[in-house]
């Protein structure tokens, strides 16, 4: 019963079945927007279909969070499962059949090959110099000949299935045992994994403490933000410096068990300094926004008149490159000042711009699939490749005055003719 | 500032001009008759097509320091420069028009859309995004344009074989009502009263064998079209095996994760599962013909969604050339 539960599964019509299942499921998910608020299903789907709508059934099946609901896993697993019962049942099987060399003694056994010769006489030194000249191995026994080549490439399909296999468990493992985590941190401040985002059921989260040194960014001539870099420290318990780096977006810093990108920047403040007669010196630190437009980052802050003589001012900073742009109350440009400088100076008061406080966004990951899964990519490529190589076979048989011989390949039949073409010389008909 | 670059409409413009007069100068050849002042048209145009191609993308890989993928525009003149080399190979191969008159049209609609349709802000070369400044740019994008440019030839070859196939089995369906049309019309002109007087003239013998002649070339193309469009996409599929994976990598090195189910990621594996089932069909089932043809033609839709019909969803990973 079992056994032929797992044969049912080894079919490769149901596997083929299963792939396009697949790809339709995960087609809907690139229609249907996922990990939105059900409120915005509500919005955007509230057709009836048969008195409901469309938003329930959507939240129902999953649809909104496709690619992790548990049929879609399931469904994963299915093909999992069959691609392990073809490599069991139908592949690994053919290959210790292909293994063993075996001679065609009936004359009956050569009616089922592709291409045939029957003829009179055959010179065997001749075809077996041929045969070893096109790297076949040849075996010899009494009265017939059995040769093959491209033995590789019967490895070739099972080494795709297992290596895919690897990568379904990899992942399986990642989203049981890893976890990922984003951090938005002010330069120069203290952290720990705290904002998880994603985690399974086995994770555990290091408690692992890690310093923000510096955090800077460099643009092109045009004003484009070019790369960013965050110098990153990390502690042990006692608070001191076990290893430092300065990551960037595409250069991850790589530990035993958890890797650190960079991933987003932000600002989060102005630090100000006034300066009263009476008070000799006062800082301060200025909240700020961000706005979000289509394509730019933009943050705005309001800078409130403080005493008679001075003015409020609208502040908006467009890029960390240290400069900040000043606006008057009806929107009206005023002028730009750097870190550093004086924003006014009256009489009575003045007021310093000192810093902008910028955040970094890291992300930190832990995945302990990872190695499984690139195990699987790497040989993924290479069986790709290698299972293009043709497996060829040819027999003989002869009697004194009939031979008979035939031959088959699985790839590349045109080739392959051509050198059945090339034996065919060493016939007599 | 180069020659090339400074007069870039110039040269996108006679691209897409060239591909133009190829294109008339095949499906004439096809349509009406083949003429060898047709053939070196299409031979010289799309010649000049490739090389004007290639040495745009060369100068803007020279000028601006970094390969020339890192936009829409880019990529649509690499994808077109990568057919037309497809092109040129298969006709170096066999000298059949009827590659030209397949491949060509799709450059024509790929470079009108980059020249025209695109607006102009996204024809500029501009810096390369921090995501983008990778080593693995030049491997993932460019496997991932070479696997397009050879599915798209592979499966649009076999949408030729589909429709070719349906009007030869039409051809067949209704050969024996021909005969039967021929054989009154000759017993009409010649006055033949009985059956046996026009067997006896053994005209209906040349008939069929005309016909055998008209079946053994028709069956002979198919027979090369399928076979061609399965080689280009037993090609094409390693390559996009390989991309997939080189993207995999990349992404688990700048975004975090080596697979977060974006849409093109996500049309980029059905690409691959559609053309995995091809060649299952193909190869372990053995058929060739008429049902991997169907699921091969499916992936030339498949493939052009992956590659631009993504971008119109305007969400993802991947935002290097929306329209949004």
């Amino acid at each position: 019963m079992i056994k032929r539960f797992f044969k049912y599964l080894a079919n490769l019509k149901l596997a083929i079945i299963i792939l396009l299942i697949i790809s339709i499921v995960i087609s809907i998910g690139t229609i249907i927007e996922q990990n939105k608020e059900i409120l915005f299903y509500q919005k955007n789907y509230s057709t009836l279909i048969f008195n409901l709508p469309l938003w329930k059934v959507i939240l129902f099946l999953g649809l909104n969070n496709i690619y992790s609901t548990w049929w879609f896993l399931l469904l994963l697993g299915i093909l999992g499962l069959s691609l392990a019962c073809c490599t069991m049942i139908q592949q690994l099987p053919t290959l210790k059949f292909s293994r063993r060399y075996y001679f065609y003694k009936q004359v009956n056994q050569y009616k089922k090959l592709q291409i045939k010769i029957n003829a009179i006489k055959v010179f065997p030194s001749h075809l077996s110099h041929t045969l070893l000249d096109k790297e076949y191995s040849l075996f010899q026994q009494s009265n017939s000949f059995y040769a093959y080549k491209g033995l590789i490439s019967r490895i070739g399909p099972i080494v795709v299935h297992l290596s895919i296999i690897c990568v379904l468990l990899g992942s399986t493992l990642g989203a049981l045992k890893g976890f990922n985590s984003q951090e938005l941190i002010p330069k120069t401040e203290l952290f720990h994994i705290q904002n998880v985002i994603k985690n399974g059921f086995f994770s555990s989260i290091p408690q692992k403490t890690f310093r923000v040194n510096d955090f800077w960014s460099i643009y092109t001539p045009s004003g484009l933000i070019k790369q960013f870099y965050t110098d990153i420290s990390i502690l042990n318990g006692g608070g001191k410096e076990i290893q430092r780096k300065t990551i960037s977006v595409n250069n991850p810093l790589l530990l035993k068990d958890l890797i650190i990108y960079q991933t987003d920047w932000g600002i989060l403040g102005l630090r100000l300094k006034y300066t009263n007669e009476s008070i000799s010196k006062l800082i301060l630190q200025l909240p700020i926004s961000k706005i979000n437009t289509s394509n730019q980052k933009i943050w705005i802050s309001s800078l409130p008149s403080v005493g008679q003589n001075s003015t409020s001012f609208i502040v908006l900073i467009k890029d960390n490159r240290g400069q900040i742009s000043l606006y008057n109350n009806e929107g009206k440009f005023i002028k730009s000042t750097n870190i550093g400088d004086m924003i006014y100076n009256t009489d009575l008061t003045r007021l310093n711009l000192i810093d902008i406080i910028s955040s970094t966004g890291i992300q930190i990951k832990c995945d302990p699939g990872i190695q499984l899964i690139y195990f699987g990519f790497f040989f993924l490529i290479f069986s790709s490749l290698i299972s293009y190589i043709s497996f060829s076979e040819f027999w003989l048989l002869y009697f004194p005055f009939k031979v008979i011989s035939g031959g088959r390949t699985n790839r590349a039949k045109v080739k392959y003719n051509l050198e059945f073409l090339n034996f065919k010389q060493s016939f007599f008909s | 500032m180069s020659i090339v670059s400074e007069n870039i409409s110039l040269v996108s413009n006679s691209v897409f001009i060239s591909c133009f007069v190829c294109t008339s100068a095949y499906w004439s050849i096809i349509s009406m008759r083949d003429t060898k002042i047709l053939r070196n048209i299409a031979k010289i145009t799309s010649r000049f097509a490739t090389l004007s191609l290639f040495v745009l993308l060369t100068d803007r890989w020279i000028e601006f320091g970094y390969f020339p993928l890192s936009n829409l525009y880019e990529s649509l003149l690499f994808l077109s420069c990568l057919l037309l080399f497809v092109y040129q190979v298969l006709e170096y191969k066999i000298q059949s028009p009827v590659f030209g008159g397949i491949i060509l049209p799709i450059v024509l609609f790929i470079t009108a859309f980059a020249v025209f349709k695109l607006p102009l802000e996204m024809q500029k070369a501009s810096a390369l995004v921090p995501a983008l400044q990778s080593n693995w740019l030049m491997m993932h994008v460019s496997l991932m344009m070479l696997s397009y440019s050879l599915l798209m030839v592979g499966s649009s070859l076999a949408i030729l074989y589909l429709v070719v196939f349906l009007e030869f089995e039409d051809y067949v369906r209704t050969m024996p009502l021909r005969t039967a049309a021929y054989e009154k019309s000759i017993r009409r002109d010649l006055g033949l009263k009985s059956r046996e007087e026009y067997l006896n003239l053994g005209l209906h013998l040349i008939y069929k064998e005309e016909q055998d002649i008209v079946l053994n070339i028709r069956t002979n193309f198919l027979y090369n079209i399928d076979s061609w469009s399965f080689r280009s996409i037993s090609l094409g599929f390693p390559f996009l095996t390989i991309g997939i994976i080189a993207g995999a990598v990349w992404a688990n090195e700048a975004w975090g994760s080596y697979w977060s189910w974006d849409p093109k990621e996500t049309w980029a594996l059905i690409t691959w599962l559609n053309f995995a089932a091809y060649l299952h069909v193909r190869l372990i089932v053995g058929l060739n013909g008429k049902i991997p043809a169907i699921i091969a033609s499916l992936g030339f839709f498949v493939v052009w969604i992956c590659y631009l019909g993504v971008n119109f969803l305007g969400q993802g990973l991947h935002s290097y050339g929306w329209f949004v």
